[in-house]
């Protein structure tokens, strides 16, 4: 049986450039209205089962928001048919409804009737609410002499305790320190392995790879690719590189030689995506508009908000062939094994002759993503090892989130 | 939900401030005073009942009125973030100003029904109407509030433009004045929809002898009309209006 169904469904938004007001209308109603219509969601169609986990992913502004308004039923398409079959409990903007000035105990209920639980539901469910947000000394203080991570908890723990049909998550899941984390992660398997039906919207793709059998991605308010998770993701990088490289191509001034990069797997097939500890190898194929020599080489991995995490490149010096419009180089860079975590990475390359102080070619970021279970924080697996009096002990498991939440000193 | 809502609405505004719901109930009360102290002492108007207990119910009843209705108004703007991200009934939101304050207008009722017994107009039998008249209160109150909390969705300066507009009017309520006194004015002042909430309570308080037929036939007209322009245009609009929030 499904339990979500939409059919057809768009959604446009208007947009004006002022708010409007009705003296202003009344008195000059030739007045020209700036408006602008904004297409956020367009023909979109899909079904989920009841008890499926799915994921949906893209870039900022594919959609992704309005579509998890419209399921949780706070707004409405434009056009379209959208179905829900049973309670849905939306867990965005997390602590959403609570009042300052009422107590923690006072907060769960008016927090829990607006989640959709009867009076009586949460006067059962009130100790385990309290026991998961590990605040029973606080219930009786008003919420505003919370601290923002209590706060956060009590919020969660209301949350994750409405055992909904339908369970909305937005990116929300970074709650609270390593334990805690745990729990919600705990907690989440749970719900998911109680046939409820999870809509996971986020740009956290190792969740969704963990949780999700089947993912949508949306681009342009339509679904660019609906089927599974590492399918999507796979697509997902694919679009982000092509539009990085629509948007790089001018600026540059004309680049001296045209440079093709792809990153192949141990197979030697391309690929998108890795897995923690793959030995990988990046081709390089490159065709100048003109005669150079002593071409040199080098390359950056990045990753988001981090930046460098490692670059190297070739001694200029050391290769002095010359290449021209009929020579195109090839090459390769070979990394014996991967030792990046779980994530999303990017790869640039810049191509240089001798002589020459601009650059042949820069490329635009080749976005991949690594995935994996291994333990610890951070960007490089280390793969520490711990022996306590002789005993050796196994590192903390990652949550769902990722490892890169799970910091031991938190 | 619309109870939850209420309460902590009401419980969350006053548990700060120290006098807490007595604040409520005491602000019109003392504006109240003044006027009395006023038309009593500078100005005199005629009454057919004491003229403290006359203006306290009318005065009292205002503050209710204007407040839920200027709250009403701005209701579904100012609960943005909650609204945005859960979904309930919206049309919840202009209905909980006028249900939170409900509690502190009826101690100050009470308060009022001690003032005219105190100057000689002890309740009567039509103490009894009371719950129909603020049922009826109730209704006029919430189905403008409807309409006005829609439109402010769209129009933002409807805020504004009601707050002045609800000055203006209660000059038009019969509040510091008898309907009679209006003269020539008197259907106007009757068409006035809070006309009719005022007398009604006044004359259920203080069993005073003003006509009452018309200015409640009107009120009822405007219950009506608001409240089915209202509710078309939340069923119309329930889910939409948060998209311009």
């Amino acid at each position: 049986m499904n339990s979500i169904e939409v059919a057809d469904v768009s959604k446009r938004y208007r947009q004006y450039r002022d708010d409007e007001m009705l003296l202003k209308r009344l008195a000059m109603p030739w007045a020209v209205r700036q408006i602008q219509e904004i297409t956020a969601l367009d023909g979109l169609s899909f079904a989920v089962e009841r008890g499926d986990t799915l994921g949906i992913i893209g870039r900022n502004g594919s959609g992704k928001t309005t579509l998890l308004r419209l399921l949780s039923g706070v707004s409405g398409p434009t056009s379209g048919r959208i179905r829900v079959v049973g309670r849905v409990a939306p867990l965005i903007g997390i602590g959403v409804g609570f009042n300052n000035e009422l107590t923690g105990r006072e907060n769960v209920f008016v927090n829990g009737r607006l989640l959709g639980l009867t009076p009586a539901q949460i006067e059962d469910r009130y100790e385990s609410i309290v026991a998961f947000s590990e605040l029973p000394d606080f219930m009786n203080v008003p919420v505003k002499f919370y601290s923002s991570g209590m706060f956060l908890r009590l919020a969660f723990a209301v949350a994750i305790h409405t055992d909904p049909d339908i369970l909305i998550v937005d990116e929300i899941l970074a709650v609270g320190d390593a334990g805690f984390q745990a729990k919600c992660d705990e907690r989440l398997r749970q719900i998911r392995g109680s046939g409820t039906t999870i809509v996971l919207v986020t740009h956290n793709l190792n969740m969704v790879e963990r949780m999700a059998e089947r993912t949508i991605l949306l681009d342009n308010g339509r679904a660019l690719f609906d089927g599974e998770t590492s399918e999507a993701i796979r697509h997902y990088m694919r679009l982000l590189r092509d539009r990085e490289t629509d948007a790089a191509a001018p600026g540059v001034g004309m680049p001296s030689a045209a440079v093709d990069v792809s990153l192949l797997d141990p197979d030697g097939d391309p690929t998108e995506q890795l897995a923690e500890g793959d030995p990988i190898r990046v081709h390089v194929r490159a065709t100048f508009a003109e005669e150079v020599t002593g071409v040199s080489i080098g390359f950056a991995l990045d990753k988001a908000q981090l930046g460098v995490i490692y670059a190297n490149g070739t001694d200029p010096t050391a290769y002095t062939a010359t290449h021209g419009p009929s020579q195109p180089l090839d090459a390769s860079i070979h990394l014996a094994q991967l030792p990046l975590k779980a994530g999303d990475y990017s790869l640039r390359l810049v191509l240089r002759a001798t002589g020459r102080r601009r650059p042949l070619a820069l490329t635009a970021p080749l976005h991949f993503h690594v995935r994996g279970r291994s333990t610890g924080m951070g960007v490089v697996d280390f793969r520490a090892n711990f022996t306590l009096n002789g005993q050796p002990v196994p590192a903390r498991e990652a949550g769902l989130a990722g490892a890169d939440e799970i910091n031991p000193f938190e | 939900m619309l109870p939850v809502l209420a309460r902590q609405h009401f419980v969350g505004g006053y548990r700060a401030a120290r006098l807490g719901l007595l604040w409520t109930a005491i602000q019109p009360l003392i504006r109240g005073a003044v006027l009395a102290f006023v038309f009593t002492q500078i100005v005199r108007i005629e009454t057919d009942s004491p003229y403290p207990a006359f203006v306290l119910a009318g005065t009292a009843t205002w503050a209710w009125i204007s407040q839920s209705v200027t709250g009403g108004t701005t209701s579904i703007v100012a609960t943005a973030g909650l609204a945005g991200r859960v979904y309930f009934p919206r049309l919840i939101l202009p209905a909980m100003p006028a249900a939170a304050s409900l509690p502190s207008f009826g101690i100050t009722l009470v308060v009022v029904i001690g003032v005219a017994a105190g100057f000689g107009a002890p309740p009567t039998v039509r103490l009894l109407a009371l719950p129909v008249a603020l049922i009826a209160a109730l209704l006029l109150v919430f189905s403008m509030a409807m309409c006005l909390s829609l439109l402010h969705v769209y129009f933002r300066d409807i805020g504004h433009l009601v707050q002045s507009g609800m000055l203006m009017v209660f000059y038009a309520t019969p509040i510091i004045y008898p309907a009679s006194m209006a003269g020539r004015f008197e259907p106007l002042l009757h068409a006035n929809p809070f006309s009719g909430v005022v007398l009604l309570i006044r004359w259920s308080l203080l069993g005073s002898s003003e006509p009452l037929l018309v200015p409640v036939a009107w009120m009822a007209g405007w219950t009506l009309v608001l409240g089915a322009i209202g509710m078309t245009a939340f069923r119309r609009f329930d889910r939409i209006c948060v998209d311009r929030l």
